[in-house]
């Protein structure tokens, strides 16, 4: 209770002060070309990777757990998770950390998304859970990860990725001089460094509990709702505790920073919120983790079930944007438009959108220009 | 609290007029900047929008993707608990939204 109590304490502040959502990293990139968000995110993954690879290729110290490979819930839980995530406006660490922030409206969403993944993995849904989750590799003694498939040893794998990776992320953050407009948060290298320290950190913390495993938030939002409407404490482990502990330390950092307060968006986006979190509560429960069981802990075990997770998490994050927020929405109003009377005004408004280039991580290049 | 670029926001108190409000107090991502960006793409060049929100993400993203846009970020103020103004000027090529 302590060792996860005070990892998530950790966890939670850090997420606060670097507002580290998966959600916005995502999105921004795609929806306003800003990949600071994206770039934490993947340093993040690295430095826990390579903490991991090294540390257990080393001295063995545990087993750690691999997420296994269902491809179909893999596939359309992650792309549920993503949809919801736009909607409830975060994934579920930038969720978390933003009930602790006092935003009422993930709050809803964060109730949601426990809702559901007590209906899914134990309610009414289970058939479907049954039926969706179907291993590939079944039989096989070895877990299926990206190094078992390549015939590697982990470490060598781990090493092979994440060092070019790591490289690449600390030369892009060396060229782009260019200081943030306004900053009150961490910058992005220190959030995504002690982000992955931490995932280490709880990777060793939570082995020592009886728990081979890293940071993960569906686990431990199942494990209360299910707790609480069935009272075996038996269901409460290691990340129960940091659950609470991380809500508790956005809280601090908040409260500190002069960055909380109660506050409530308008009502159809509560409602919108609470839809979002019911269906992130789907997708995480089917794919059997979310953008952190998956997206970052399970990733740095290189489990191919978080990749196919992942990107199927990526995938529906940008279709929904894309029809929510972006050119695809636009054009398609502005096509609706077309089909009725022309309208006085403001129909022929919509603007233009520069079609959308693929994603690079490369918006930290942009100078900032002093005036213009 | 922290004030920026205080010379620039003098020079754009002399364009008077054309200051454009924006509450997004109570949204979270991403409205206040897809708020803000519909809201720019009706300004002129040279004229001003306030945002006024809550949501610390977005204090950070609104100025990132102004610059990047070539508008100006002339003030960022925090007016109370948890609650920030960011004053905008259009630049002069419009920066396409």
């Amino acid at each position: 209770m302590l060792l996860g109590g005070s990892v998530g304490v950790a966890f939670g502040w850090a997420l606060q002060r670097g507002r580290f959502c998966v959600n916005s990293a995502f999105r921004d990139a795609v929806l306003i070309r800003d990949g600071t968000l994206l770039s934490t995110w993947a340093l993040a993954v690295v430095v826990q990777m390579l903490g991991l690879q090294a540390l257990l290729g080393l001295t063995g110290l545990f087993e750690p757990d691999v997420p296994p490979l269902w491809p179909a819930a893999n596939a359309l839980g992650g792309f549920a998770f993503g949809v919801g995530m736009v909607l409830a406006g975060g994934c579920a660490s930038g969720t978390c950390y933003r009930v602790g922030e006092g935003m009422l409206g993930s709050l809803l969403a964060l109730l949601g998304f426990g809702l559901m993944t007590v209906v899914v993995d134990a309610g009414p849904l289970r058939p479907l859970q049954d039926a969706l989750r179907t291993p590939l590799l079944t039989g096989t003694e070895q877990a299926a990860t990206l190094p078992a498939l390549l015939g590697a040893p982990a470490w060598a794998v781990g090493l092979g990725l994440g060092l070019p990776l790591l490289g690449a992320l600390l030369w892009q953050a060396a060229r782009s001089r260019g200081r943030a407009p306004y900053q009150r948060g961490w910058p992005w290298l220190l959030t995504g460094l002690v982000l992955g320290l931490i995932g280490l950190l709880a990777w060793v913390s939570s082995a020592a509990a009886g728990r081979a495993y890293g940071l993960s938030i569906t686990g431990p939002i199942r494990s209360w709702f299910l707790y609480l409407t069935t009272g075996d404490p038996g269901l409460l482990d290691w990340g129960s505790w940091m659950l609470l502990g991380l809500i508790g330390g956005a809280f601090l950092a908040a409260r500190l920073s002069g960055e909380a307060k109660l506050r409530l968006p308008p009502p159809a986006r509560t409602l919108q919120a609470l839809g979002g979190g019911l269906l992130m509560g789907f997708g995480a429960q089917l794919a059997g983790g979310c953008n952190i069981g998956h997206g970052f802990t399970g990733l740095a075990v290189l489990s191919l079930g978080s990749l196919l997770t992942t990107a199927a998490i990526v995938l529906g994050a940008w279709t929904a944007s894309a029809l929510l927020f972006g050119g695809v929405g636009e054009r398609l109003r502005a096509l609706r438009g077309r089909f009725r009377a022309p309208e006085p005004e403001g129909a022929a408004r919509v603007p233009v959108q520069p079609t959308q280039v693929p994603m690079e991580i490369q918006t930290q290049t942009t100078t900032p220009k002093e005036g213009s | 609290m922290s004030k920026l670029a205080t010379p620039v926001e003098e020079k754009a108190q002399a364009k008077t007029d054309t200051l454009h409000k924006l509450d997004v107090r109570g949204e979270i991502c991403p409205y206040p900047l897809t708020e803000t960006k519909k809201a720019m793409a009706k300004l002129g060049p040279g004229e001003r929008l306030e945002v006024v929100l809550d949501y610390p993400l977005s204090l950070e993203t609104i100025p990132r993707w102004a610059q990047q846009q070539g508008h100006r970020v002339l003030t960022i103020e925090e007016l109370g608990p948890a609650e920030w103004r960011i004053l905008l000027e259009k630049g002069r090529d419009g920066g396409e939204s």
